[in-house]
């Protein structure tokens, strides 16, 4: 009986396999930040930047500083390198914790979504 | 029940092919370069077809084609015979794709690749150089209306979405039946399952039954 039981299980999942969506989604990955993910940066710092390994058609970066004030200026895709984000940062920031969250749009209209978080130090 | 529910987008399908022929019939006879589609949706990631007649006698050896600004290529078919190499922007971006190989005289060379269409509506000019074998070469890179034209493409919001190569579902477009065959039927598949485990209860059930009766039969002594 419990053999009969693991054939139609057996059956069962060779269908779903056979018959199921084969997912080969083309990931875009992030190759580097700047400021790095956890890393200590001065205070001074004038800008953000998130490069990934592929082309990006579209996308948006925020900063946002201790007690979740945004902190950056117009964060898109980095006019110098079309596989790059960009985003300015107001002057005279606080020292703290501050969070980078990233949005992209592949070429091949795949969404994106990330953060990371980094520190800043007089 | 297939059939009958496709059949209104068969009847729909015809009546826009009906309203394209003519703009179709009008397209220039002589044998030019050109990318195809004509009109896409922005923003849109399409499959774009680069056709390459070869008028010379010599045949076609090089074809150089400049990627418009905007417009994200992303992958590349292999054509036989031809080798590809792209040449890059400063910011990293596609400045043109160079094929290498050989068409004769009355050959017909394709190139296929992904792109993702500029988001801002509009018409985009498709450069070319074609070189031929004696060294000659072929500047499509003027107005409609010359004799080496650009090939251009509509970057329109009301053309349907092709969404080659991209995630999710491609809209109906006319013309493009593939992409609606495409689509995973979610229905057909339920439906199987159902049969299946339908198939699988039956089974367990005879086998249920048909136990006791086997025990009450008189085993016969060798």
């Amino acid at each position: 009986m419990r053999s009969h039981r693991m054939r139609c299980i057996s059956i069962l999942a060779t269908a779903l396999a056979l018959g199921g969506p084969t997912i080969a989604l083309a990931h875009t990955e992030v190759q580097s930040t700047s400021p790095a993910s956890g890393a200590t940066a001065k205070t001074s710092i004038k800008q953000v930047t998130v490069t990934f390994n592929k082309a990006l058609r579209s996308g948006t970066l925020r900063v946002t500083g201790p007690g979740g004030k945004v902190v950056s200026v117009g964060g898109g895709r980095d006019p110098r390198n079309v596989k790059r984000l960009l985003a300015g940062l107001k002057g005279s920031l606080k020292a703290g914790s501050y969070k980078a969250g990233w949005a992209i749009v592949a070429p091949d209209g795949h969404r994106q979504k990330g953060s990371f978080r980094f520190k800043l130090a007089r | 029940m297939r059939r009958r529910r496709h059949r209104p987008r068969r009847v729909l399908r015809a009546v826009a092919l009906a309203a394209v022929a003519p703009a179709l019939a009008a397209a220039p006879a002589a044998a030019h370069l050109q990318v195809r589609p004509a009109q896409v949706a922005p923003g849109d990631p399409v499959l774009w077809s680069v056709l390459v007649p070869s008028e010379e006698a010599t045949g076609t050896r090089r074809i150089e084609l400049a990627v418009p600004k905007d417009v994200l290529p992303f992958s590349y078919e292999r054509t036989p015979g031809w080798t590809r190499r792209l040449r890059m922007n400063a910011d990293g971006s596609v400045r043109a794709i160079v094929w290498r190989g050989r068409a004769s005289s009355d050959e017909l060379a394709t190139f296929r690749f992904l792109a993702s269409a500029p988001e801002r509506a509009g018409t985009i000019a498709w450069k070319a150089l074609q070189t031929y074998g004696d060294g000659s070469m072929v500047r499509w890179i003027g107005s409609p209306d010359s004799d080496f034209p650009a090939s251009t493409t509509t970057v329109s919001t009301s053309v349907a979405r092709e969404n080659a190569g991209g995630e999710g579902a491609a809209a109906p477009a006319p013309g493009r039946p593939q992409a609606a065959a495409a689509r995973p039927d979610w229905v057909a598949r339920g439906l199987a399952l159902v049969a299946l485990l339908a198939v699988v209860a039956f089974i367990a059930a005879v086998r249920k039954r048909t136990t006791p009766y086997r025990a009450l039969r008189p085993r016969v002594e060798p």
